[in-house]
């Protein structure tokens, strides 16, 4: 009887304490409330409908369980003209009060996901489904988050008072368990590119990252990435990376660990005069391509065997003004693509500026781009 | 069915009465319609709309969202937000705040209940610029950024479309300033930090040879800030701003903290401590890579104000100062105008060893006695 009653007691203890801990309910260590978001710089779907929001003003990325997990294999194409129109007229103001700051889709239920920042300074997440812009809640959800502000593994030497470091984000990613982020200081010239593990734990680990800028090496760039994204080449996974006046080179990732000093391999150089925007990658007949939109080019189409087959690295200058060398590429008949991001395995979901002056949001089958 | 065509009949003759009361009444009772139909303020934002229930006649509280929506005028999509009931009001919060000087449209069940307009805020005072750093008249030929400080939070994205650079009060310079999304601001969103594009400050690189260093050694320029610049209420700057700036020779040297001269204060004072740094630092770094420790390795608590076009810097301390041993410590990202750092160039050759230590921390001792 005796054991009988300890046994009861036991299991109403373990059942109270399960309730009275809301994170055991959620994976990812993620527990009920609201997220202090203060701006959206970069977004990026981790696992599960895990949505990663990197806020510079607040030096933080935020992981948010938008419950949208609801698999579709296969995404109708997304056709939206005027996006910003639209987004606009749903936040009940002008086009000229917003601005775009990433869209993001949900790699489980395809579902579009659009960062905007007012110019009041209010951050907004939203879905838009066909032509309907709806607000993502972010009022007592499952969430997580962890601070960029310091230089990982430097907090025990910073004394008090320290000023936090604001931290500019420009891309972030997720791959293999971990959130990948670059990004910039506001004070001294210097990029930082993170690789935080994923449930979040104090665990962050920095290397500085040095490339060949297909100058003659002499000199040293320092330069922020811009934007990146992982693959696996020649069965190794590489941190692929594009900079200002678009170099593109390889990192391989196991040696981005904690206090290295990480040289890259520049296996491109895309032209001078040019910022790289987004990446993308797609698969058809067995080979992958990257994507990669840009601020004064059209998107590049580059076939990945040609970066594996590609062993050297640039480190002559190019002499010819705004030049390319190194893999082959092809431009595609697509200009002023502001943002990319992959809506399935043979859809690229794109918003480009036209001509006209219109911003749309539009699909790119993978059947016309490759 | 029935019920639900009832219900609208219901609720369309209810309606009829409130557009009756809400366009009739005004005449005779403008004060009392005033208090009736409100807005809800927070600071100078507009962050809700208050429609007392009574305006709503056989309005089901359970689902508000589906019979009252607020749009923008000449617009037909609804505005996000959330409807909250309260005892006698139902009060509609969009999910940004309403924008001041727009129109919007009041719908109760596809009928138009009110037109309202949300004032302009005539009391705002217009954003300026306080500073533009450096301040010096001298620059390097390879000046690697300039901050400019705002007395307002100000608009993000918008810096290259207000920032010209003009060339001896003749050719305005194109691309010489790093175009960088997003723009690279404290959290106050009061000061802007601007590259100039670092590719083509360092030498021999594909766009320095392409475009050539962004200043000309011996050349004059002017840095123009548009008037057109909004602060985040959307008020343009109050006037439109100049500075004049001659390009002086490349700057090849990192700051060596060693050589700084302090001028301590006596004990019992609380006057400023001097530290004379020989060049101009970088204004926003010298104010975050400076500390003064004491001699228990505590941080001594006070105001670091850079001075004299940032070739001094002042420390206030908040209690007077006691006798005894102090140092000042500098974080090795502390820079000059160039990019050097206390530890390395911003351009230098990687083919060399680095023979110079590399520190974190780079201390200057001194005595208050």
């Amino acid at each position: 009887m005796k054991k009988l009653y300890f046994f009861v007691v036991a299991c109403a203890a373990f059942i109270l304490l399960i309730a009275a801990n809301p994170s055991a309910n959620h994976p990812y260590g993620l527990k009920n409330g609201t997220p202090a978001v203060q701006s959206i710089s970069a977004l990026a779907f981790g696992p599960d409908g895990i949505l990663f929001i990197g806020d510079s003003k607040s030096a933080t990325v935020f992981a948010i369980d938008t419950k949208d997990k609801t698999v579709v294999e296969k995404a109708a194409a997304v056709e939206v003209k005027n996006v910003d129109q639209k987004i606009a007229a749903a936040l009940g103001t002008e086009v000229k009060n917003i601005r775009i700051t990433d869209i993001a889709v949900n790699p489980v239920s395809k579902k579009v996901y659009c960062a905007v920042q007012t110019n009041d300074g209010t951050p907004v997440l939203l879905t838009i489904d066909g032509t309907k812009v709806e607000a993502v809640s972010l009022k007592d959800i499952p969430f997580s988050n962890i601070s960029i502000a310091n230089v990982p593994g430097n907090d025990a030497k910073d004394r008090n008072g320290r000023p936090l470091r604001d931290q500019s984000i420009s891309d972030l990613n997720y791959a293999d368990g971990s959130v990948l982020l670059s990004g910039l200081s506001n004070q001294e010239f210097g990029s930082s590119f993170r690789k935080i593990g994923f449930p979040f734990n104090d665990k962050q680990e920095q290397a500085s990252l040095e490339i060949f800028h297909a100058a003659h090496g002499k000199y040293e760039t320092n330069s922020p990435i811009r934007t990146f994204t992982t693959a696996e080449l020649n069965g190794k996974k590489y941190l692929v990376a594009s900079y200002t006046c678009t170099p593109l080179v390889l990192f391989p990732l196991d040696e981005l660990k904690a206090g290295k000093h990480v040289k890259g391999r520049t296996v491109a150089e895309f032209g001078a005069g040019n910022s790289p925007i987004d990446m993308v990658t797609l698969k058809k007949d067995g080979h992958s391509y990257l994507f990669m939109a840009n601020s004064n080019r059209p998107v590049m189409r580059i076939n990945y065997k040609s970066i594996e087959t590609y062993e050297g690295t640039l480190t002559e200058p190019i002499k010819e003004s705004y030049a390319t060398a190194g893999v082959n590429f092809v431009t595609l008949p697509a200009v002023n693509v502001i943002q990319m991001d992959k809506l399935d395995d043979s859809q690229v979901l794109v918003l480009q500026r036209r001509a006209n002056g219109d911003l749309d949001l539009w699909t790119a089958s993978g059947d016309r781009w490759i | 069915m029935l019920t639900d065509s009832l219900d609208h009949r219901k609720i369309r003759s209810r309606i009829i009465w409130g557009l009756v009361y809400c366009f009739l009444m005004p005449g005779c009772f403008e004060k009392k319609e005033d208090k009736t139909f409100s807005i809800e303020w927070e600071g100078r934002q507009a962050k809700g709309l208050i429609i007392p229930l009574k305006l709503l006649p056989g309005i089901s509280y359970d689902s508000v969202e589906k019979q009252v929506h607020i749009q923008l005028k000449n617009n037909t999509t609804p505005v996000i937000g959330e409807y909250l009931v309260s005892e006698n009001d139902l009060i509609f919060r969009p999910l940004i705040a309403f924008t001041r000087g727009l129109k919007y449209e009041v719908w109760v069940a596809n009928s138009l209940l009110r037109e309202m307009e949300i004032p302009l805020d005539e009391t705002v005072t217009a954003p300026e610029v306080i500073a533009i750093y450096p301040t010096n008249d001298t620059v390097p030929l390879n000046l690697l950024k300039i901050y400019i400080a705002f007395s307002k939070p100000m608009q993000e994205g918008q810096s290259l479309n207000n920032i010209l650079l003009i060339k001896n009060r003749q050719d305005t310079i194109p691309s010489v300033f790093l175009d960088l999304q997003p723009e690279l601001w404290n959290k106050e969103r009061t000061i802007l930090t601007l590259w100039l594009d670092p590719g083509r400050i360092k030498r021999d690189l594909q766009p320095n040879k392409a475009m050539g260093s962004p200043l000309e050694e011996g050349a004059n320029y002017q840095i123009l800030i548009r008037k057109d610049w909004r602060d985040t209420e959307g008020v343009s700057l109050a006037k439109e701003l100049r500075k004049d700036f001659r390009v002086g020779a490349r700057d090849v040297l990192s700051p060596v903290v060693e050589n700084w001269i302090i001028q301590v204060p006596k004990p019992g004072s609380s006057e400023a401590l001097t530290i004379y740094l020989h060049e101009p630092l970088d204004y926003i770094l010298l104010k975050n890579a400076v500390r003064i420790i004491d001699s228990n390795g505590n941080v001594v608590n006070g105001i670091i104000e850079p001075g004299a076009e940032q070739t001094i810097l002042h420390f206030k301390p908040s209690v007077a100062w006691s006798t005894g041993y102090y140092t000042a410590e500098v974080e090795s990202r502390l820079e000059d105008l160039a990019g050097n750092n206390l530890n390395r160039l911003f351009d230098r050759d990687i083919s060399q060893l680095e023979k110079k230590e590399q520190k974190e921390i780079y201390k200057k001792a001194f005595q208050v006695r």
